[in-house]
């Protein structure tokens, strides 16, 4: 009895138990973290998640800020996350890169944990709290793939 | 001994300089039909032997980019490498994990595993040297480092 009573016990726990489950294409941003991005509904904002350790960032993030102002679209924003734990490296990093785009700081990761990205750099692209596509890591020429894909979704530039 | 070297150092110079050629060859006709492309010149030389023949190096362009993947595409769930079977067994076994402390390090909490000095190895520090000698011996630069760090990977 006890041992059937412990295997039904095991059983249970290897059914309760779910994976951590990432932000893809198509869901909703919960309600918490798109308050603290604080995006505009009407805009498709790209929300790019670097560190000042992520090499790619460092290669990416000036490209990005290039076609921040490039682009000045009345249906288009940029955010920044800064997602470095320490506020001093985060800091010095944003004083390096000099971007001219919003950026959030995300020391406590708690906007990243949500999105759960499978590597970094991230970028989202956002309308009305809904993901309407992701990009993940290193892609070299991220100012044409960001164009193309704007296109894609329906942006006229 | 060195009347035997400087002839086999000559044939490598040669034969470098023969594939140099034969690569910007090759490249120009299909780069003749893209107009925005840019084919720059470039001679070089490097300590110990000559290279004369010219090297075309191509400066790549958007427009010489092939087509990249659509948005669909990259967002659409990647193919499983392991077995339904196995994925439940995986999540279903991680209250171990759990009930010991253990927790993954995720893509963003790998400032620390990013430090050169994480590098591992007898002498971390060594390291630097290491990759400032491979550098300068193969001009290129790259391919190490923490997965997750930019690389996309998993």
């Amino acid at each position: 009895m006890r041992q059937l009573v412990l295997t039904a016990l095991f059983f249970i726990a290897l059914i309760t138990v779910s994976p951590t489950h990432a932000l893809s294409r198509g869901d909703q941003l919960p309600p918490t973290i798109a308050k603290q991005l604080a995006l505009d509904p009407n805009k498709i904002t790209l929300v790019d998640f670097f560190a000042s350790w992520c090499v790619s960032c460092r290669i990416e993030l000036p490209e990005i800020n290039k076609l921040s102002k490039q682009l000045s679209h009345a249906q288009l924003d940029f955010v920044g996350v800064e997602v470095d734990e320490d506020p001093l490296l985060a800091a010095e990093f944003l004083q390096e890169m000099a971007l001219d785009f919003r950026v959030v700081g995300d020391q406590s990761q708690q906007v990243i944990g949500a999105f759960a990205p499978i590597g970094m750099p991230a970028l989202y692209y956002i309308k009305d709290n809904k993901i309407l596509g992701v990009r993940y890591g290193a892609i070299p020429h991220i100012d044409q793939v960001i164009k193309n894909d704007l296109q894609q979704l329906g942006l006229i530039l | 001994m060195k009347h035997l070297i400087w002839p086999i150092m000559l044939i490598t110079a040669t034969s470098g300089s023969i594939s140099a050629q034969s690569i910007s060859m090759s490249l120009a006709p299909a780069l003749s039909s893209d107009v925005s492309s840019q084919v720059v010149v470039k001679r070089f030389s490097t300590k110990g032997r000559q290279i004369t023949a010219p090297v075309t190096i191509v400066a790549s362009s958007a427009a010489s980019l092939p087509d990249l993947l659509p948005l669909n595409a990259l967002s659409t769930p990647q193919t499983a490498t392991v077995s339904p079977a196995g994925r439940w067994l995986n999540h279903g076994f991680s209250w171990i994990n759990s009930g010991l402390g253990v927790k993954d390090v995720k893509p963003w909490q790998k400032a620390t595993l990013a430090e050169p000095a994480m590098t591992g190895g007898v002498a971390p520090t060594l390291t630097k040297f290491a990759t400032k000698i491979f550098i300068s011996k193969e001009a290129t630069l790259g391919g190490n480092g923490v997965a997750g760090g930019g690389c996309g990977c998993k």
